[in-house]
């Protein structure tokens, strides 16, 4: 702990407005960041990391502005021989003029941010973007400054650092995107990096390697990190010392191990209770009874999508997003599908849904209360029509899935009113009900969306799914738009009104640790294919497949004591053929689903 | 690219003949032609002679025949009585009001035309630009404030009464001239060093007065779609480098907000040209607005005919223009077609 101090916060206050609409959203934060190691700024949203982040580097959004408080910088103690003449010396972040404050920006202090895509302009290569860096802060022009962001390019772990300098942002995958971020902000090798929610767009097992690539540049240089973050693992995996912000006041700080070991304040008890952690033992839940009539019977499931080429040769190529994937629902039974983006689990909620046609040779049957089987793949119009009320869809994200125009009562009995059920009093007491019933007040249903947090709107959501009564349900990623502590009341709903109405539930996320909470069964897919399967005590138990104990393993937890298991990570994370025998594809063709346990299947060569 | 420009290319002549067939039909769609008009006015008055050259003409220009047939041999695409001869062989037929070929009566006009409204387009964004861009910068202060005023001017105004002003203050305290494209002693010269200058006074006042509304609009545009790229995280980015204000602004937001002002070219220029006749009898400019009002108003077919082609023409290479544009300023547009191949 005895590092020297490279940044002193001492009572940072951030408002918004002025006079009477002055709105204080930081207050007095104070904090000392060390050299080469990271403080990890934790709090849920709104509360004010964010915003303190951005203070320091004076980019607030318009009305933001500082009205107390200093951020003293340490003097640099060498000068790179680029640079300027003279190591910039020791200053208050909060109190500089503007051009002294550009000096700072990007060459002492720089900052990468949650959205690799939208933080980078779309109409410049990337090499552009870094060498502006590269040009704005250092002597190095041409030649020179170029060799000097390939070699950034290349310790940041590009597999060809040439082609990435030439290329656009939306040429990249997102975890390379994020690496190029932190290239243009590691090249004028920097005192400081501060990084907003660096891997929370990006898939788990991307995360890991860009959390271990974030951890072993600081290593190299030294700098030191201001990590700015919700997630509770990956603070344990980063961070020497936390901060815990709620409504811009610090609740809680010290070394990262009594933090998150032995919380004292009752909100970062919260916090850390509610993390989300992936169970090595789940308790059997269901009887996993086969004799019971499965509501969703999907077998051989492919969905080809044609992309026509433009240019006089109309060249067609076909995209196989999804290659003979079956799943069976069980009546009662919560089937999760586990992928990361691009894995196809999304594509098989589609087809399941009918919101897409399968390619031929598929065959889902459906059988519902009545005990009447339908072939979904084949339904039309009014059958079509009337599968519709029978499942229903639960969206990821609860601010654009509901009409910002709308007043609750109207999204809830829209369904109703389409579907022809009841006269006007009656759906407006299933609404009354339904509002009970997700825990909402009846008396909200004139207000619009926006009145309501991301948590309630998310309680709508449901309740709108379950106004036609159904049997199914498909919930895509209900919980990964949410604060933790959110994500567990949402789960506890879903788990309540699945009791409640006897549904089943197709559960589609990218979160092992929510999947373990809630689910039966869990199907892992990846590109395009389901790789292990099987009930969700033996699969978490005893994983299999190498696929799955990379997700497993790049999935932080807030412990001390467990870091990621890189080696894990990367033996299972990259592409299908790279996958150790007997896992591999053998030139491009998938092993078969071998069972190796009661149930728990796994694609392997037998 | 070079395929891009191909396929571009044979689009825009497969538009053309379709506009070309709908043009044609419109102008036929009123009952009656000029000629059988003529004859018919002729007959009643008795002048025998006359009417053997009005009847001479029918036969020449194939009036007597069949609607499809006239116009394959209008488009010179059909033997007509003087075998293939149409707007393919550069024949664009005669205008019988006029009593000479519509390559004569449009003549000079034509290029004056485009000069006049190429002008216009230049005046419009090279005002609309820096205006669009310091409105949205300096969003709800007083000099945006004042380029919307001026703007709400600029569309409110009816642009005849803003010519006359013009004309009648230019005149007065600038002593810019009045009506007409040049002076008279240069009418019907070869280009020279005197007449480009004297074109370009005459310039002055109805470029202003055509493009002030256009500029307007496109300030309004260009602010709007500015102010949504200002906070987007890219340039938060770029500030977080230490990129300088304006260098900031203009080689991130501003450079994305300028699609949809260069997408705009292929449609400002029709409604220049059509936008400006009232401006054109006003001003008496000799551009080829009033021509067409005439032409179609006394069913010269040939003559309205050759004038709606070539304003189509003209959009289109305008659409042209701007979709190159656009594929070069913007990667995604440009590399659409790559990753999908």
């Amino acid at each position: 702990m005895s590092a020297p101090a490279v940044l002193s916060v001492k009572d940072l206050s951030v408002s918004f407005g002025a006079g009477r609409s002055e709105t204080r959203v930081v207050h007095d934060v104070s904090f000392t960041l060390r050299q080469g190691q990271t403080l990890a700024l934790v709090g849920e949203s709104g509360s004010g990391k964010t915003i303190t982040g951005k203070a320091l580097l004076g980019i607030l959004p318009k009305g933001a502005r500082v009205t107390m408080g200093m951020a003293h910088l340490v003097a640099e103690n060498s000068v790179d021989v680029s640079g300027p003449n003279e190591p910039g010396p020791e200053c208050d972040l909060l109190h500089m003029t503007r051009k002294e404050l550009r000096d700072v920006r990007g060459r002492r202090v720089s900052m990468i941010f949650q959205e690799p895509m939208s933080s980078l302009s779309p109409l410049h290569t990337l090499g552009a973007q870094v060498m502006e860096a590269v040009r704005l802060h250092t002597t190095h022009r041409g030649a020179e400054a170029q060799a000097r962001c390939l070699h950034m390019f290349e310790e940041v772990g590009f597999p060809d650092p040439r082609r990435a300098f030439n290329a656009y942002p939306f040429e990249l995958s997102g975890g390379l995107r994020q690496r190029g971020m932190i290239a243009m902000a590691m090249v004028c090798r920097p005192q400081i990096m501060i990084a907003d929610e660096p891997t929370t767009a990006l898939d788990v097992t991307t995360q890991a390697m860009v959390l271990d690539l974030i951890n072993r540049l600081q290593a190299e240089t030294g700098m030191a990190v201001l990590m700015i973050t919700h997630d509770l693992g990956v603070v344990a995996n980063m961070a020497s010392s936390v901060v815990v912000l709620r409504k811009g006041e610090v609740v809680e700080s010290g070394p990262a191990r009594a933090v998150i070991g032995e919380p004292r304040h009752g909100y970062t008890k919260a916090l850390v209770a509610a993390a989300p952690i992936i169970p090595e033992m789940v308790p059997v839940k269901g009887l996993h009874d086969p004799e019971i009539t499965p509501i969703m019977r999907a077998r051989n499931l492919s969905k080809t999508y044609i992309t026509r080429g433009s240019g006089l040769s109309q060249k067609t190529m076909e995209i196989q997003a999804l290659s003979d994937v079956d799943v069976t629902i069980a009546r009662g039974e919560t089937v999760a599908l586990v992928g990361e983006s691009g894995s196809g689990k999304s594509t098989v909620a589609n087809l399941l849904l009918r919101a897409e046609r399968p390619d031929d040779g598929a065959e889902i049957e459906f059988c519902g209360r009545d005990g009447l089987k339908q072939d979904i793949a084949r339904l039309e119009g009014n059958a079509l029509k009337a599968f519709r009320r029978r499942v229903q869809v639960v969206f990821q994200d609860p601010f654009a899935s509901l009409s910002p125009r709308m007043p609750v009562q109207d999204i809830l009995t829209e369904p109703l009113r389409i579907h022809d059920v009841g006269n006007a009093a009656e759906q407006r007491d299933r609404a009354v009900e339904l509002m009970r019933r997700v825990g909402l007040s009846p008396d909200h249903l004139r207000r619009y969306p926006h009145a309501f947090s991301g948590g309630q709107r998310q309680r709508i959501c449901i309740a709108r799914a379950l106004a036609l009564k159904p049997e199914l349900i498909l919930c895509d990623e209900p919980t990964s738009a949410l604060d933790v502590s959110v994500q567990a009341q949402v789960l506890d709903l879903l788990r309540e009104v699945k009791e409640d109405y006897g549904l089943s539930y197709l559960f589609i996320s990218h979160d092992l640790a929510v999947v373990a909470e809630l689910s039966d069964r869990v199907a892992v897919m990846r590109r395009g294919r389901i790789v292990e399967e099987g009930p969700v005590e033996s699969l978490f138990s005893n994983p299999m497949h190498p696929y799955t104990k990379a997700l497993i393993a790049a999935s932080p937890e807030p412990d001390m004591d467990r870091p990621l298991d890189l080696n894990a990570v990367a033996q299972g994370a990259g592409e299908p053929h790279t996958w150790p025998e007997p896992f591999g594809y053998v030139s491009g063709q998938a092993p078969g689903m071998v069972e190796v346990d009661h149930r728990h299947f796994v694609r392997r060569a037998a | 690219m070079i395929r891009f420009l191909i396929r571009r290319l044979f689009t825009m002549a497969g538009t053309l003949v379709v506009v070309s067939a709908l043009v044609f039909a419109i102008i036929n769609l009123p009952p009656g032609d000029f000629l059988s008009n003529q004859i018919a006015e002729l007959r009643a008055t008795g002048q025998e002679a006359s009417i053997a050259k009005a009847e001479f003409l029918r036969k020449t220009y194939a009036l007597d025949k069949s609607l499809p047939e006239q116009y394959l041999i209008w488009l010179g695409v059909w033997p007509g009585p003087e075998g293939f001869n149409g707007l393919l062989q550069g024949e664009y037929g005669w205008s019988f009001e006029f009593d000479r070929p519509v390559g004569e009566v449009v003549g000079e006009t034509l290029w004056l035309t485009v000069v006049v409204n190429l002008a216009a387009v230049l005046f419009i964004y090279l005002t609309a630009l820096p205006l669009g861009a310091i409105a949205a910068v300096k969003a709800n202060t007083w000099i945006d404030y004042l380029a919307a005023f001026i703007g709400y001017i600029g569309l409110a105004t009816p642009n005849f009464l803003l010519a006359l002003a013009l004309l009648f203050y230019g005149n007065r305290y600038l002593g810019l001239p009045i009506g007409g494209l040049m002076d008279p002693e240069y009418e019907g010269k070869a280009m020279g060093m005197g007449k480009a200058w004297s074109v370009f006074l005459h310039l002055i006042v109805p470029v202003i007065v055509i493009g002030t509304s256009g500029a307007a609009a496109m300030v309004r545009r260009l602010r709007a779609n500015l102010l949504d790229e200002l906070s987007k995280p890219y340039v938060i980015t770029a500030q977080a480098k230490g990129v300088p204000h304006a260098t900031r602004v203009i080689r991130y937001p501003l450079r994305m907000a300028l699609n949809p002002f260069v997408a705009d070219i292929g449609n400002l220029l029709p409604s220049l040209v059509s936008g400006s006749v009232l401006v054109s009898v006003v001003m008496s400019l000799p551009t080829i607005g009033p021509t067409l009002l005439g032409a179609l108003r006394s069913q010269d077919f040939y003559l309205s005919g050759f004038i709606l082609m070539f304003v189509s023409a003209l959009t289109l290479f305008g659409m042209l223009i701007s979709d190159i544009l656009l594929a070069l300023l913007d990667p995604r547009i440009r590399f659409s077609s790559r990753t999908r191949n």
